[in-house]
């Protein structure tokens, strides 16, 4: 714990907390929407705030070798995230009334969906077939150019906003709108396949 | 997860570990998010866990510190090594602690913790390092 501790404190000294909690607040509202119902009761920065405190209290312990601690936190979010849904899966009476995101969530275990995670434990699927099955849907619901270019990089294993930016010429802005737009889209597409 | 699906979580994820804070910021206020009284929230838990990180380290680090004197002490009664001894039943008379922590052989831990509490730990820690060096 003394060591977690210690090289927590190095981060906080030299990362700037405040833009990576708004930065989760974010990612949180992208996965979970505005609706109250979907926080049980609490707001967006509460999900983030209770990863930070998990992080200092060793209830959930980072391992600076295999990660770092921005990519950690993320993984925590994720796994409540996860966490919560579940939750509301099991409240079957209460109805959800904003859609939320939970597409990616398919037996994650626990932290280990975090960015640099490979799954090799499930099953292969066809990627081309799959791949052009969504395209398919994204055209079908009208989805813009720009939100099908941005899947194609993702499908290219392009990932940082900046990058997609360069490649596609456009400022981050842009992208960034359109990826909402394209989340939307998305869990739309799922609400109708479920 | 698919290959699909992990890459488009990836390329979700990527986008909030990397993205610029104001740009995030604009989108918040777009949506009816009011974010100087957020920003404000904000600055108020970072301040919050930097606090209890600080905290922690102290606190681990003075439980630590009271085990490691602990363990002297123990050694030293096991031992019969004379100095750690002789301070340890000083501290015992100067706090008029009663006849069970007189039996020096039969203390637990926790009695030597009683023993020491108050005591300012790094002090006793160079004491003790005097005595068995």
């Amino acid at each position: 714990m003394l060591k977690i501790n210690n090289e927590i404190s190095e981060v906080l000294k030299n990362c700037d907390i405040d833009s990576l909690i708004r930065r989760m607040q974010a990612f949180t509202i992208n996965k979970l929407g505005y609706n109250n119902k979907n926080y049980d009761g609490l707001e967006p920065l509460d999900f983030v705030f209770a990863v930070f405190e998990k992080a200092l209290s060793g209830v959930r312990n980072w391992d600076k070798s295999k990660i770092n601690f921005e990519g950690f936190v993320f993984g925590s979010l994720k796994s409540d995230i996860y966490a919560s849904i579940e939750k509301q899966k099991r409240r079957k009476n209460t109805p959800v009334e904003e859609i939320i995101d939970e597409s990616y969530i398919l037996d994650i275990p626990v932290i280990s969906d975090e960015v640099g995670f490979e799954d090799t434990t499930t099953q292969r699927i066809d990627y081309k077939t799959e791949k052009q099955d969504f395209l398919e849907k994204l055209k079908a619901s009208e989805a813009t150019d720009l939100e099908i270019l941005i899947f194609e990089c993702w499908c290219d294993e392009i990932f940082k906003p900046q990058e997609i930016a360069d490649f596609l010429e456009l400022d981050v802005t842009t992208i960034y709108n359109a990826l909402k737009r394209l989340q939307k889209r998305r869990k739309n597409i799922l609400q109708k396949k479920s | 997860m698919s290959k699909l699906k992990n890459n488009i979580d990836k390329g979700v994820t990527n986008f909030y570990l990397n993205l610029d804070v104001d740009i995030i910021k604009e989108s918040l206020k777009d949506d009816g998010v009011d974010v100087i009284k957020e920003d404000e929230k904000i600055s108020k838990f970072s301040k919050r866990i930097k606090f209890m990180n600080k905290a922690i380290v102290i606190k681990e680090k003075t439980d630590n510190l009271l085990e490691t004197i602990v363990s002297k002490f123990q050694e030293a009664i096991e031992n019969n090594i004379d100095n750690p001894i002789a301070s340890l039943k000083k501290l015992i008379e100067a706090k008029e602690l009663s006849v069970q922590f007189r039996n020096l052989d039969k203390l637990t831990e926790e009695e030597i913790k009683e023993i020491i509490k108050g005591k300012n730990l790094v002090d006793l820690m160079d004491e003790l390092d005097g005595e068995t060096d």
